[in-house]
């Protein structure tokens, strides 16, 4: 289970404070997917982040009784200045996992060829997503935290993704965060739609996509 | 089907020793990050993390070797030997933990990285170049006939450490510094520059008027250096220090550092 209580956020800008999470309450049970919706600017990838452990919250606690990924997104946990190989070897000693053993896989997955020995800087933005989810997928999160980077990818990416995540590690709960609710009605058991830093949850992710749509309006 | 490993008893809290184990793996990871972005996999490679200490420390006791003179019967490479590898360790050390913050930034995305943690892998790796490069030199130069070795190694050895102790304090207050002013990003250097007197490379204290004295003596730099030289020259020279001063001076100065490089990351991050 993972638990947000009272999670509260804002950030200094010239014009004084600007609160972008207001005392946000949330949970993830063990296997379930959860949709988190909202428009741009609503406080979407600060949440998740918070949740991955990149930023820090200004109060409100955490319980975290499994293991998260890092936010897999635009940015994605994957440093430029190194190769696509020398990223795989950091990222797994950190997390402690063996890289013979995944190597094969992350090779396979990210299909980057002979450009896994290239700087991840010369990568195009849907090879960084490939690398970072694949290293990410190796790692074997028990929640997997992703932040619209379904939307990088192109067809072919998507239909291994949706194969990785909801059909091989279908016991894994994941966090799917976007301003699109085409995946998260698909994918989600249940939704939350954030408006202007209050969250709102929904058992059904339909009420949320209902509720989602009266925003837009 | 639930996986077997999520009905487990799940954990909330990692233990003193599984956190030590995550930090001292972090470290590691790092460590050989740092050691690849810096030297490549090509040409010398890693041998550049001493060379480069080394070139600069043998150049400069060359055109000191000419231009200056020591008291008593040290021999001059030996005195400029200890006084300038000491300097090297302080900037080095110092300028590579101010700037080891912003330029690692994205490290930080990984939960398990912590920043002191970046600053850790920079210190062991700038004090192995430093302390590989000391050695090596000691040893080249001796066979030359330029110097003796020291003549206690583990009374020099316990001045270069505490001399590297305050240099790693002192460096994480400048991390701090760093990353929440760019003012002093800017005259740091010109700082660490005008420090040079303190590092107690230059002369012996004893060498110096009562007044000078007193000053330098505050620097725990110019204490670690003294009691340095005296493990390398033994009683040939006459040296002043205190070293439960450094070590107080060292305590306290890593307890505030430790302090302020908790709240980097918050800063950072919200900037």
């Amino acid at each position: 289970m993972i638990r947000l209580e009272n999670i509260s956020k804002h950030y200094e800008t010239t014009r004084g404070d600007k609160t972008v999470l207001h005392d946000i309450n949330l949970q993830i049970a063990p296997g379930e997917k959860v949709g988190i919706l909202g428009r741009n600017g609503a406080g979407k990838s600060t949440l998740i982040r918070i949740m991955g452990g990149v930023t820090l919250p200004d109060s409100g606690t955490i319980t975290q009784e499994m293991s998260l990924s890092w936010p897999l997104g635009f940015d994605s946990g994957v440093q430029g200045t190194m190769t696509g190989l020398d990223n795989i070897n950091f990222i797994c000693r950190i997390y402690d996992v063996d890289v013979d053993e995944v190597l094969p896989f992350v090779a396979d997955f990210s299909e980057l060829g002979r450009y896994i020995r290239e700087p991840v800087s010369s990568y195009s933005s849907g090879m960084k997503a490939r690398l970072s989810f694949a290293i990410s997928m190796a790692i074997n999160f028990d929640c997997m935290l992703i932040d619209e980077v379904l939307a990088v990818g192109d067809q072919r990416f998507k239909e291994r993704c949706h194969e990785e995540l909801l059909v091989k590690r279908k016991d894994r709960a994941l966090v799917l965060v976007s301003h699109e609710p085409g995946m998260i009605r698909e994918i989600c058991d249940s939704a939350y739609v954030l408006v202007e830093g209050h969250l709102h949850h929904f058992n059904e992710v339909e009420e949320a996509y209902l509720f989602y749509t009266g925003t837009m309006q | 089907m639930i996986a077997k490993q999520l009905l487990l008893p799940v954990r909330t809290k990692t233990t003193f020793y599984g956190s030590l184990q995550i930090q001292l793996r972090v470290i590691g990871a790092l460590f050989m990050r740092d050691i690849i972005a810096k030297f490549g996999r090509h040409g010398l490679g890693f041998l550049w993390l001493f060379l480069e200490p080394m070139m600069f420390a043998v150049g400069v006791t060359i055109i000191w070797a000419y231009t200056s003179h020591t008291q008593g019967n040290i021999p001059v490479a030996a005195f400029i030997l200890t006084g300038y590898s000491g300097l090297v360790l302080w900037r080095n050390l110092v300028n590579r933990l101010m700037a080891g913050v912003a330029s690692n930034k994205g490290l930080l995305y990984h939960r398990n990285v912590k920043v002191i943690d970046l600053l850790y892998a920079r210190s062991i790796m700038e004090f192995a170049a430093c302390t590989i490069s000391f050695i090596l030199l000691s040893v080249i130069f001796s066979a030359l006939g330029l110097m003796a070795l020291p003549d206690d190694p583990l009374k020099t050895l316990v001045g270069w450490a505490l001399y590297a102790w305050f240099a790693f304090a002192f460096g994480l207050v400048c991390a701090f510094m760093g990353s929440s002013s760019e003012i002093f990003d800017r005259v740091a250097h010109i700082l660490i520059y005008l420090s040079m007197p303190l590092t107690g490379g230059f002369a012996m204290v004893t060498w110096l008027s009562p007044e000078v004295q007193n000053i330098l003596l505050m620097s725990p730099l110019v204490n670690a250096m003294e009691l340095l030289r005296e493990g390398y020259f033994g009683m040939s020279v006459k040296a002043a220090y205190s070293v439960s001063y450094i070590l107080e001076v060292n305590l306290c100065l890593t307890l505030v550092g430790l302090i302020l490089v908790r709240s980097i990351k918050r800063q950072l991050i919200d900037s």
